[in-house]
């Protein structure tokens, strides 16, 4: 193996921050369910990227259950293209009056490529117009860091923007017992080489565990290419404070032709975890 | 008949420990004396395909412990550590979950089992893993070492950050056993309330020399009294030199609570 003698020249680098506030860069939402105005991370990649993790950062003020749906564009003031289209980022739930303040993070790698000397921005949209603070920034990596696939163009399926939520899944009445199939996408309108499916919770308050299947194939006779992803909602002990089910799985690597039909299905523990939120992002 | 373009079929996951019956995963049990490893349990007697990495899924059911446990290879009786001490943890009786991609070779036929131990003894966690037969990187990883993890204690290295400026460097080894190309960064907890947005810088270089490899990682806990990191293990792409010592120092962001240590550990894959 060939190792660069310069660890550091031109490796990786951080995005969008602030080091002395220790912030990501602020952006907002516009009216409930509405995209807001782009806010430039960087106006201009330092080199040309192949794979990327998008960090999130927000403090909640507020007790509201709170759906966001995120756009990373590319583009010039005014002139901005969406790249990365409705990253589902959903905010916990309170029910109880204390911690109000509350700090929530993400960290999500997608290999996409991004040339050098782009202006890159973040735009979102929620269910709630709240004084939430939101912030975003990019860990960049090199194209040529790794030989891993990277992808151009993203397509997602089953995100509603009306309500920024995604496909609302019942894993059913019956506890450990897989549910029916529900549809996210009829049709591919793409070629997809990979997928993340995405989560949100589908109800106030979850509590419990559950699996998740993603699957293909036409209505009655789906196969399950992804089986039994694992989702945990919790809280702690007498308390209705709780923890949803939340964001990004890892990118599945999958080679879907244009025009299949993708569908979810799940079991649940019998907790309070029946409806899932699900949706995709489709990697090409 | 068209010609179908693609084989759809092509990639396979497999999900291993799933407890079907109540919707969970199979338990692994510390020994009752605390920071000793308990028992091997079984999480697939023969996995079914090459696979090119997996999918940790990871939840730990006994709160206000730490934990570090160990996958193996191996028939039973025969385990061999395959990945040692990652960490996991929770607190305050809330069950804390993650999952998370680790891009190593694993054969097929082969029996993978794991085994924990906990700060306080007689713990017990859920474990299960998806295996996957394409990878999202290449070259496929052969090698895994841990950095930082105290066994004495089942926690990482102590890692003490500053308010929105970093602080002190701290070593997490003085030497890695092989070039790097995979890394990922753990973050465990110990009893203290740790709360707040934390980044994390990834050094190379020797004692006062350190040279920021990886800047800030980013990290966070939940506010109040719900300590736990968000995301416990952070995968990163990065290119390392066999031999090489590796730091770490850390700034946390002051007004949304306290964050008075981090508890670090780093794993190479090769």
């Amino acid at each position: 193996m060939i190792l660069p003698s310069n660890l550091t020249a031109n490796y990786s680098q951080v995005i969008g921050w602030n080091s002395g506030t220790s912030l990501f860069t602020s952006f907002t939402c516009g009216a409930n369910n509405t995209k807001g105005s782009w806010a430039e991370i960087t106006s201009s990649c330092p080199f040309d990227v192949g794979l990327i993790a998008i960090y999130l950062q927000a403090v909640l003020g507020v007790s509201q259950e709170k759906y966001t749906l995120l756009d990373i564009g590319i583009g010039s003031s005014g002139n901005e293209v969406v790249l990365i289209p409705n990253i589902s980022y959903m905010h916990m739930t309170y029910n109880s009056a204390n911690n109000n303040t509350h700090e929530d993070v993400r960290y999500i790698h997608i290999p996409l490529n991004i040339a050098a000397g782009q202006r890159i921005s973040i735009r979102g949209q929620t269910n709630h117009t709240a004084t939430m603070g939101k912030y975003a920034g990019l860990f960049l990596y090199p194209l040529s860091h790794l030989t891993t696939p990277s992808f151009s163009k993203i397509t997602d399926y089953g995100t509603n923007t009306s309500t920024s939520r995604g496909v609302t899944v019942d894993t059913g009445a019956t506890a450990n017992t897989k549910s029916s199939w529900t549809q996210i996408t009829a049709s591919t309108t793409r070629r997809i080489k990979s997928m993340i499916p995405q989560f949100a919770s589908g109800q106030n308050a979850p509590f419990g565990r559950s699996y998740i299947d993603i699957g293909i194939g036409g209505a009655g006779s789906e196969v399950v290419v992804i089986p039994d992803i694992y989702i945990r909602a919790t809280g702690p002990n007498g308390s209705t404070r709780v923890l949803a089910p939340n964001g990004m799985t890892n990118l599945y690597p999958f080679d879907i032709p244009t025009g299949t039909r993708i569908a979810a299905r799940g079991q649940n523990d019998g907790n309070i975890i029946r409806y899932i939120d699900v949706s995709i992002l489709g990697l090409e | 008949m068209p010609l179908f373009p693609y084989n759809i079929f092509t990639p396979r996951y497999k999900s291993e420990g799933m407890v079907s019956a109540s919707t969970s995963l199979t338990t692994i049990t510390s020994n009752v004396s605390a920071n000793t490893k308990g028992s091997w349990v079984e999480i697939v007697s023969s996995t079914a395909f090459v696979a090119t990495g997996a999918d940790l899924m990871i939840s730990v059911i006994d709160g206000d412990r730490s934990f570090l446990f160990d996958i193996g290879i191996g028939g039973s009786g025969s385990e061999t550590v395959m990945i040692p001490n990652l960490p996991a943890c929770s607190r305050n009786g809330r069950e804390v979950t993650s999952s998370v991609y680790y891009p190593l070779f694993i054969p097929a036929g082969v029996r993978l089992s794991a085994r924990c131990q906990d700060s306080t003894g007689g713990g017990n966690m859920l474990f299960g893993l998806c295996l996957r037969s394409t990878s999202m990187y290449s070259p496929i990883f052969d090698k895994s070492a841990t950095y930082g993890a105290i066994t004495s204690t089942s926690l990482g290295t102590t890692v003490i950050p500053a308010l929105n400026s970093k602080g002190s460097w701290v070593e997490i080894t003085s030497s890695i056993d092989f070039d790097c190309r995979y890394m990922l960064v753990c973050w465990s907890a110990d009893s203290n309330t740790e709360h707040g947005d934390v980044f994390l810088d990834i050094g190379v270089g020797a004692t006062s020399s350190e040279v920021v490899l990886v800047p800030n990682v980013f990290n966070g806990s939940m506010g109040g009294t719900l300590d736990r990191m968000y995301q416990p293990h952070v995968g990163i792409p990065v290119t390392i030199p066999q031999g090489t010592r590796i730091a770490c120092r850390a700034q946390y962001k002051g007004n949304s609570g306290i964050t008075d240590d981090l508890e670090i550990i780093l794993v190479t894959l090769g």
